[in-house]
């Protein structure tokens, strides 16, 4: 039969050969592809972290309760000082009990500025900084020019889950 | 029947509510406490404060971040009691629902109907003054509850002795709410008790027990409470019972929308005057500005003597704040002649305060004292009852006094030492020109607090620790009767006042009202006129008096509706009550231990009884 003849002989290992080719490929191509899947498709670096407006809050609360970003930013070139200082006296009195509220501030150091003030060996120089003739070794004596601030606690509740922090002031519209 | 181990006193204020309390499971000198309470103070922000500013603010979902609102015993809070309500909710009035105590003695409104925000269009969420109120002692209830009974399921305010302050002039209505009220927020061990009455306590409390040495046998003493919203004026009188000093409230005054928010926004308006003279107009929310300004150029005024001037300031409302910002200075002559002399002004003990004068059309609204003079409110509440303080004068004593022998001073507004004094230099001048000496001053503390810690204390006195004043029922109490005069056409008939409740009756008291029967037609309305008056003391139960004008006030009528057929029987045998038919009643009247009054009617034999109801729904129109 033609078939047997094409099937027989050097043709017939041709083919058997190619057939046997063809499998070997088919096989190895879907051994590969479920390879892949089993890696899933091919992955992201992860996203980079949404940014926190916690710093903002303290910021926002001076801002809705004491007006004190539209003040920084207005221009205050063309103002008398009357009008400047009219202004910045309630500004001052809004932001201040703010301040005092929501942050606990002591001083670095307790002693009256001007007086006399010893720096202990070991001082942690973030705390306290040292200036004019800086020589030898601690403990220095020397003038108490700045007492310092160090907040000691903060008291920023959460906001709630509606609100978006980036707006540290809403658009106010006044309805007729 | 178990006693609670907290006694509660609740000071329900028109701008400002507090609550205090005495542990009696802490020792046998229990000490007064004040709770601190917990409200929204900025969106997303609770802390917690001495007072509850009685503000309710009323927002529409989506108005405020989801989540603002909420407080630490639930989550889905979708409405504010306390400081934001009242800071925010001026911007939007809208949504503020303000003095809802004094709409709840309002008698020209439907008191249980969605009126508040008052003038609030349709679409608005509205709420009754009994609401507000319940909301109001609801929040009060559940900040005790989370503070003091996380744990112990006894120790929640509900299962307390609460004593609940009422003003002194709030009739058997708004009483009746007031305790309606309660109970709907879950208050079920209320007793009321009246604000001046409250302070008195706290001072007796504040001397510790050294009070008998300040007052004698004698004395009068005023009580002269001037708060955010209203004036209070009562009188107590010092006398002796089985050899010691005992109390006794003599008389109240009426009911004067008058306060330090009128004298704040006095200022307000006064420096907005200033404003226009410069050309400069203010807008709604500038002129919101300037009222705190005002008031706090007021309060700095009044603690620094030596200040002669301070700014009033108002901040530019965009971003242009010191472009915009708006000053003027508020000098101590201005303030001496807004305040001092607006609202406390030298006057003769004769004085009178103007009345209220009746347009054609009156829009309703509060109805705010026409006067502003507090002096002369006073003046004519000595005057009236002159009588009763002349008839305490101690025998010894050659002249009749008929002014206060001795003055305490209650209310926010007495902060400022200046209206003190001047309120006691006028007390002093009216004493000089009867023949007196001058008035002692009962030395009040805290005065924003005093009326909620004399409460508390009260709570003790009820359990038999400390004096107690004795009161009974604050008015006397009228029905009308119509005269059997033929009627005249488009003339009211006269009407005679049966007296139902003398004045002075003691709580948990009751008696018949003798001489008269009225008959009820079974099935319809019935419905008698009710009159109260501050001023007539002498008529005993079943008095009638045919000449009342000036000296007793119609009230909101009481009704009932007597119901055909008996429920017992099944229906089958309506003993006597077919519809239409007529029952002989007399009235029977009580004074519950609680301070509320009950008239009922009883039939001829007894056996049956039925309440008659306040009608707090219909308003008596404009007076």
């Amino acid at each position: 039969m033609a078939l047997d003849s094409i099937l027989s002989g050097p043709v017939a290992l041709a083919v058997g050969s190619l057939v046997g080719f063809a499998l070997g490929l088919a096989f190895a191509t879907l051994f590969l592809q479920s390879r892949a899947t089993r890696e899933s498709k091919p992955t992201l670096p992860p996203a980079p972290p949404k940014p926190t407006a916690e710093p903002l809050r303290l910021i926002g609360l001076l801002q809705r309760e004491g007006r004190l970003v539209d003040f920084l930013l207005e221009d205050v070139s063309g103002a008398t000082d009357a009008q400047l200082g009219a202004g910045v006296r309630e500004i001052h009195r809004k932001c201040q009990k703010l301040l005092k509220e929501h942050l606990v501030l002591e001083p670095v150091m307790g002693q009256d500025e001007g007086q006399q003030v010893t720096v202990p060996a070991g001082f942690d120089p973030s705390a306290v900084r040292l200036t004019g003739n800086v020589t030898g070794q601690p403990p220095f004596t020397g003038t108490l020019q700045h007492r310092g601030w160090r907040v000691k606690e903060i008291r920023l509740a959460k906001p709630p889950a509606g609100q978006d922090e980036f707006v540290i002031m809403p658009a106010e519209v006044e309805l007729a | 029947m178990t006693t609670s181990r907290y006694v509660v006193g609740i000071d329900l204020g028109t701008t400002n509510s507090a609550i205090a309390y005495a542990d009696t499971g802490a020792g046998d000198q229990p000490t007064i406490n004040v709770l601190p309470i917990p409200q929204l103070v900025q969106p997303g922000a609770v802390e917690e404060r001495p007072l509850l500013p009685s503000f309710l603010y009323l927002p529409k979902p989506g108005e405020q971040p989801a989540g603002s609102l909420k407080l630490p015993w639930d989550e889905r809070r979708d409405y504010a009691v306390g400081e934001f309500a009242r800071n925010f909710g001026a911007t939007v009035p809208t949504r503020l629902v303000a003095s809802a105590k004094s709409w709840l003695c309002h008698p020209g409104i439907d008191r249980k109907a969605p009126v508040l925000p008052w003038k609030a269009p349709d679409d608005a969420r509205k709420v009754s003054p009994l609401e507000a109120t319940t909301l109001f002692l609801k929040h009060l209830c559940e900040a005790w509850n989370h503070q003091i009974a996380r744990d112990v399921l006894g120790h929640r305010l509900e299962q307390q002795d609460v004593v609940l302050t009422v003003p002194a002039s709030f009739d058997a209505a708004a009483r009746d709410l007031t305790v309606e009220a309660a109970r709907a927020a879950g208050l079920e061990h209320v007793t009321l008790l009246e604000e001046p009455q409250a302070a008195f306590y706290s001072w007796i409390e504040s001397t510790q027990d050294q009070w008998r040495k300040q007052v004698e046998v004698g004395d009068v003493v005023l009580v002269c409470d001037v708060g955010g919203g209203t004036t209070d004026l009562t009188l107590i009188a010092v006398d002796e019972q089985d050899g010691q000093l005992a109390l006794q409230r003599v008389a109240v005054g009426d009911h004067i929308l008058l306060g330090g928010d009128n004298m704040d926004l006095a200022l307000a308006h006064h420096a907005a005057r200033q404003f226009a003279r410069q050309n400069v107009k203010l807008d709604a929310g500038q002129i919101l500005q300037l009222w705190h300004s005002a008031r706090l150029a007021k309060e700095q005024l009044f603690a620094n003597p030596k200040l002669e001037s301070h700014p009033v300031t108002v901040l530019g409302r965009g971003s242009k704040v010191i472009g915009g910002t708006l000053k003027t200075e508020l000098t101590r002559a201005e303030m001496q002649q807004v305040l001092i002399d607006g609202f406390f002004p030298e006057c003769p003990p004769e004085a009178e305060p103007a009345r209220q004068r009746s347009a054609g059309f009156q829009e309703l609204g509060l109805p705010y004292a026409a006067d502003p003079a507090v002096s002369k409110h006073l003046a004519e509440f000595i005057r009236r009852h002159a009588e009763v303080i002349a008839e305490r004068t101690p025998s010894r004593k050659k002249r009749k006094l008929s002014q206060p022998t001795a003055v305490l001073f209650n209310g926010g507004v007495f902060k400022a030492s200046p209206l003190q004094e001047r309120m006691l230099a006028i007390l002093n001048q009216w004493a000089k020109a009867a023949g007196g000496v001058s008035v002692r001053v009962l030395q009040g503390t805290n005065l924003d607090l005093a009326v909620a810690r004399g409460a508390a204390y009260y709570g003790l006195v009820r359990r038999g620790k400390g004096v107690r004043i004795r009161g009974g029922a604050a008015r006397a109490y009228y029905v009308g009767i119509e005269s059997s005069l033929p009627a005249v056409p488009g003339m009211p008939p006269p009407l005679k006042a049966l007296c139902v409740v003398p004045f002075g009756m003691e709580e948990g008291t009751e008696t018949d009202v003798p001489g008269q029967e009225f008959g009820l037609i079974v099935g319809e309305q019935v419905r008698f006129r009710f009159l109260g008056s501050t001023q007539r003391r002498g008529d005993p139960v079943g008095a009638i008096v045919e000449d009342w004008e000036g000296q007793i006030e119609e009230l909101n009528p009481l009704e009932m509706t007597l119901e055909p057929a008996d429920p017992t029987s099944g229906g089958r045998k309506p003993s006597g009550r077919t519809q239409g038919s007529t029952i002989p009643v007399r009235l029977h009247s009580k004074v519950t231990p609680i301070g509320t009054l009950e008239l009922w009617c009883h039939s001829r034999d007894g056996k049956q009884k039925w309440k008659l109801e306040f009608n707090v729904r219909e308003g008596r129109g404009t007076e």
